[in-house]
């Protein structure tokens, strides 16, 4: 049978574009069916569901299309409850019809229930938007934490694949060495806890050739990353063992994205060639669509090259398979066994003393919970926070149900007299809340698939996997249960509600029976837990509100306003050596200064909240380091004339660098306030001179000329950074090269104004340089925050919807109360009662619920804030300024939403009260 | 030993969308689409199954051997997940007693003035 789709029909599929959500889901749906029946059946349906849809898509208008989609769904689900009945044969005679009786007494009463809802429109809407609105939030991030951090990696076996990183206790590094070629070399050789191993570095390259000249990013890496993977190429093969000791040149892999965009798809690529940084690379490989690592702006792969001999610097990233049952743990404790053959492998003295005196020591963790890393925490908190949101929903819903089960319990009643039994009314209580539920779920899904492309658009794009998110039968499955558990808990309401004295529906007058109190004090019972569940998502979102503003307030010591940056890379080809490569940032910063509208221009490796280190040990001059002794590790940038003045770091002692100092090789170097003051605590440094440590070969001693304000490496809330700036030029430097430059240009005009200009001045030096990440200095601030933005964003709407709907909740049931005490405020005031007795004894009734709810809500959310503890900045989790606000704004919310009904009550005139009885 | 060979009686009376079913593939094959197409037109747009029931009661035809896949036409279909049905000689002869069925009820219906085709 060839019910495999073919290449035409997945091209059908695509041109339904949006109606393709509700094909896939239609597929997922196809679960519920048995086995047998959706594999002889489910590919043609699929296929005839997309034809209808693009029919109703076509012919039909909004509500038309929902009702389609609706009415197929519950079609598809009757068809799978049926198929899974026994007994489904082509009836013959004489043969049994039971379940399909009775299941067309289910649809019968299915219809009785949509003609009864019908008849309540604002009932069903409230319910049915209430329950939307928490599902599809539900469903919402519960898809975002299911594709971030519940869903294995898209590797076979993944849960074998692990991250290998190193800490250096010695020099008070916890995590993030990562590795070098020489741990490699080690490691794969002599460890007996994996299958395979792999290291790799990305780094941007210039793509010329076919085409206009573009930068990505590469991954340079042993072939080994993919058999690590176990991922198969598209077309060709992937990187092979003897590409590796290669001379770095010659063959490279592409990305799926790359052989579209730039082949046209052309299956003939095996043996193009690109250029990349100049050089010709030959390719052997198209990977799949799918393939994105080590990220998705990977673009191409190519060998990774070194001398096995020397030990190399922690710059790779590695990642290694385990062997089946070895765990992460059991590896570790492999690798760090390993850790004294090392000596023996690199008898290089200072190379000793800095793996003894760092005391690096491997760390083995699983590749997943290496990528998932800290958005973890910020994805479960969020679902913790929308859970709250439906359970207020419900609570909210549940009153409704209890209000109306009150209004019908009449009709229970007689029904009830008449001989239906007590499942008869179950089923019927059933039937009608599974309809308003499961319709509250399709919009749900409806709405979260659109909150979905809201959230991956403006998400911080550094929530990993991010690329990865979508809904699938898992998140289905998610909204599913949702569904089932609040259909049961509706409907179970006016049944247990009605308990076993139904005839008292009969008896029971205006007047507050028992029963009637019972409801009266669930709908209080409610109120309590809602203003709780509000008030614990309300000190949340406080909380980050004021981490946030505490981060936006922090001074980043320099100026992000108008400044332009972007990068650019030289190639080696072209530019063999740093003085050419120098004179090529000197003379386009000249020219990007004579622009309209710049102020100032300045060129470095690194501009602050970059990320990357760049360290290297330094000595001062006449303190040599002890044997085994390391020095502190300092960043080390590279900048031009003028950079310091374009970003506008304040200048604490000292000069900044000139145009001379690079140009004579002064070796005038500045220094960060940080690393100023843990060399020469109170100290005047200026004159002091420093030396690379372990660089016997390197002459060179700096001589600190100026020392300016630290800037920030990683993030804002990081602790001060050990900066040393160091001129464009200079012989030695510590491997920062002068070829990659960012490059920051300060206007008075709207910055990205410049772009046009700025690229037009670089393609007039160098026709083949294209610019990279073009953002301004603001852009890159404000990202460094998103996070935090995110998370406080999303706490403060999933806040402001328990707040309203915890408002709506106790003005309803307030309202209510008092509308059913109506005879009784009736005799109160005939009897001599005051308005503001009247309004008092209601607004004490809401208060003291509210107080409740408040103490109750109070007790969690000083249990639950704890959890917030990583998420927030220079705020306690239990801030009692946070937890009073919140608790007054909720209180004096409470007593508002109580007042209105109050004056209500003391307006009743007491004749029509008592007449009315 | 074999079962009795299944007698058009045995599956009277149809139920409504598996006669509109036959009757739509009294045509020839069709595939699913075309099939519930069809009984939307000739039903007025009364008749108008969802993708499920539609397929289930393909299914229960099939598995009662009335109508059976149509391989030939499925080779010329422009989608390889488009499944093609056709009557089977069992499927045409049930087809026609249900019709037969039905009209001896209008007779009867005609005869005691309950349906008005006066003869």
């Amino acid at each position: 049978m060839s019910e495999r789709p073919t290449k035409r029909s997945r091209e059908n599929r695509g041109e339904l574009g949006a109606g393709a959500f509700w094909v896939r889901l239609y597929r997922a749906m196809l679960v519920l069916a048995p086995q047998s029946f959706r594999g002889a059946y489910g590919a043609a349906m699929v296929e005839t569901f997309a034809r209808r849809a693009a029919e109703a898509r076509r012919n039909k208008r909004l509500p038309g299309r929902l009702f389609f989609v609706g009415r197929e769904i519950l079609g598809l689900a009757l068809a799978a409850l049926r198929e899974r009945l026994p007994g489904r044969q082509m009836a013959r005679r004489g043969e049994k019809r039971r379940p399909g009786e009775r299941l067309s007494s289910v649809l019968r009463e299915t219809r009785h229930a949509i003609r009864r809802l019908a008849k309540r429109p604002g009932f069903t809407a409230a319910t049915v938007l209430t329950l939307g609105l928490a599902i599809g939030a539900n469903t919402a991030v519960f898809t975002l934490v299911d594709s971030v951090v519940l869903r294995p990696l898209p590797y076979p076996d993944s849960e074998r694949l692990v991250w290998l990183d190193h800490a250096a206790p010695g020099i008070g590094t916890e995590r993030g060495l990562d590795m070098t070629h020489g741990l490699y070399e080690l490691y794969r050789t002599e460890a007996r806890s994996f299958d395979e191993m792999a290291i790799w570095v990305t780094t941007d390259v210039t793509l010329t050739g076919t085409g206009q000249p573009e930068r990505l990013e590469a991954g340079v890496t042993t072939a080994s990353l993919f058999s690590a993977l176990r991922v198969p190429p598209r077309l060709g093969r992937t990187l092979a063992e003897n590409d590796d000791y290669s001379d770095g040149t010659g063959v490279v892999v592409i990305s799926h994205d790359l052989w579209v965009r730039r082949f046209g798809s052309d299956p003939k690529v095996i043996g193009r060639t690109i250029e990349a940084n100049g050089t010709p690379l030959e390719i052997v490989g198209v990977m799949s669509k799918d393939f994105a690592f080590p990220s998705p702006e990977t673009k191409l792969w190519a060998p990774l090259s070194y001398d096995a001999t020397s030990f190399g610097s922690f710059s790779r990233r590695g990642i290694g398979r385990l062997k089946p049952g070895v765990t992460a743990a059991e590896a570790e404790v492999d690798l760090r066994g390993l850790m004294p053959g090392l000596v023996d492998m690199y008898p290089v003295d200072q190379m000793k003393q800095v793996i003894e005196g760092a005391r690096v020591t491997p760390l083995v963790v699983g590749l997943k919970d290496h990528v998932v890393g800290d958005a973890r925490r910020t994805l479960w908190l969020l679902l913790g926070s929308v859970g709250f949101v439906l359970l207020i929903a419900c609570a909210n819903v549940g009153n409704l149900f209890l209000v109306r089960a009150e209004d019908r319990a009449r009709e229970v009643a007689v029904r009830a007299a008449l001989g239906a039994s007590r499942g008869d009314l179950v089923r019927h209580s059933l039937v009608e809340s599974t309809l308003l539920v499961g319709t509250g779920a399709l919009l749900g899904l409806l709405l979260a698939r659109w909150a979905i492309g809201a959230l991956v658009a403006l998400g911080p794009q550094n929530i990993p996997r991010l690329h990865q998110v979508g809904m699938d039968a898992g998140v289905l499955a998610f909204t599913l249960g949702l569904m089932v558990v609040a259909s049961l808990l509706f409907g179970a309401i006016p049944v247990l509600g009605s308990r076993s004295d139904l005839l008292s529906g009969l008896k029971e007058g205006a007047r507050g029976s028992t029963s009637g109190r019972v409801r009266l004090r669930a709908r209080t019972a409610l109120i309590v837990a809602q203003v709780s569940l509000a008030l614990v998502l309300l000190v949340g979102a406080g909380l980050m509100a004021r981490s946030f503003w505490n981060l936006t307030r922090i001074d980043p010591h320099f100026d992000a306003k108008s400044v332009l940056t972007f990068q650019l890379g030289l190639s080696g080809n072209d530019y063999p050596d740093r003085e050419s490569a120098v004179a090529f940032h000197q003379e386009l910063i000249e020219r990007l200064r004579s622009l309209p509208g710049v102020e100032a221009v300045g060129a470095t490796t690194c501009l602050p909240l970059c990320s990357a280190w760049n360290g290297s040990p330094i000595q001062e001059e006449g303190y040599p380091p002890e044997p085994g002794e390391v020095p502190p590790v300092v960043a080390l940038r590279r900048i031009s004339a003028g950079y310091i003045e374009a970003l506008r770091i304040p200048l604490l002692a000292g000069r900044t660098l000139k145009l001379s100092d690079q140009q004579n090789l002064t070796g005038a170097v500045l220094v960060s306030r940080a690393l100023a003051q843990l060399y020469w605590p109170g100290l005047d440094p200026i004159g002091k001179r420093i030396h690379h440590a372990f660089d016997a070969e390197d002459p060179d001693w700096y001589t600190i000329v100026g020392v300016v304000e630290d800037t920030p490496i990683r993030e804002l809330t990081e602790a001060p950074s050990r900066i040393l700036y160091m001129p464009l030029l200079h012989t030695s430097g510590g491997g920062v090269s002068p070829f990659f430059m960012s490059y920051a240009v300060r206007t008075s005009t709207p910055a990205l104004d410049l772009v046009p200009l700025v690229r037009a001045e670089v393609a007039s030096m160098d026709r083949g340089i294209p610019i990279a990440h073009v953002r301004t200095l603001g852009n890159i601030v404000s990202d460094s925050t998103i996070e935090m933005a995110f998370t406080m964003v999303m706490l403060v709407l999933a806040a402001s919807v328990a707040l309203i709907l915890g408002i709506v909740g106790i003005y309803s049931v307030i309202s209510y109360m008092v509308s059913r005490r109506q005879g009784e405020i009736g005799v109160r005031i005939a009897l001599g009662a005051e308005a503001t007795d009247i309004s008092h004894m209601v607004l004490r009734q809401g208060g003291i619920a509210a107080a409740a709810g408040l103490f109750l809500g109070l007790l969690v959310a000083l249990g639950l804030t704890r959890l917030m503890t990583a998420l927030v900045y220079d705020v306690s989790p239990t801030d009692p300024a946070t937890f009073a606000g919140v608790a007054a704004l909720l209180f004096g919310v409470a007593l508002l939403a109580s007042y209105l009904p109050a004056r209500r009550a003391a307006r009743v005139d007491p004749m029509e009260a008592l007449r009315s009885e | 030993m074999p079962p009795d060979r299944p007698q058009p009686s045995d599956f009277l009376p149809l139920s409504v969308l598996s006669f509109h079913v036959l009757l739509a593939l009294g045509g020839g094959p069709a595939h699913g689409y075309a099939v519930g197409k069809e009984i939307e037109r000739r039903s007025d747009g009364r008749l108008s199954p969802t993708t499920g029931a539609l397929y289930q009661a393909l299914k229960r035809l099939r598995e009662g051997g009335l109508i059976e896949r149509a391989p030939e036409a499925e080779a010329d279909s422009e989608d390889a997940r488009r499944q093609y049905f056709r009557l089977t000689p069992l499927g045409r002869q049930v087809a026609e007693a249900e019709a037969r069925r039905m009209d001896q009820l209008v007779r009867v219906a005609s005869d005691r003035k309950l349906y008005g085709r006066s003869s």
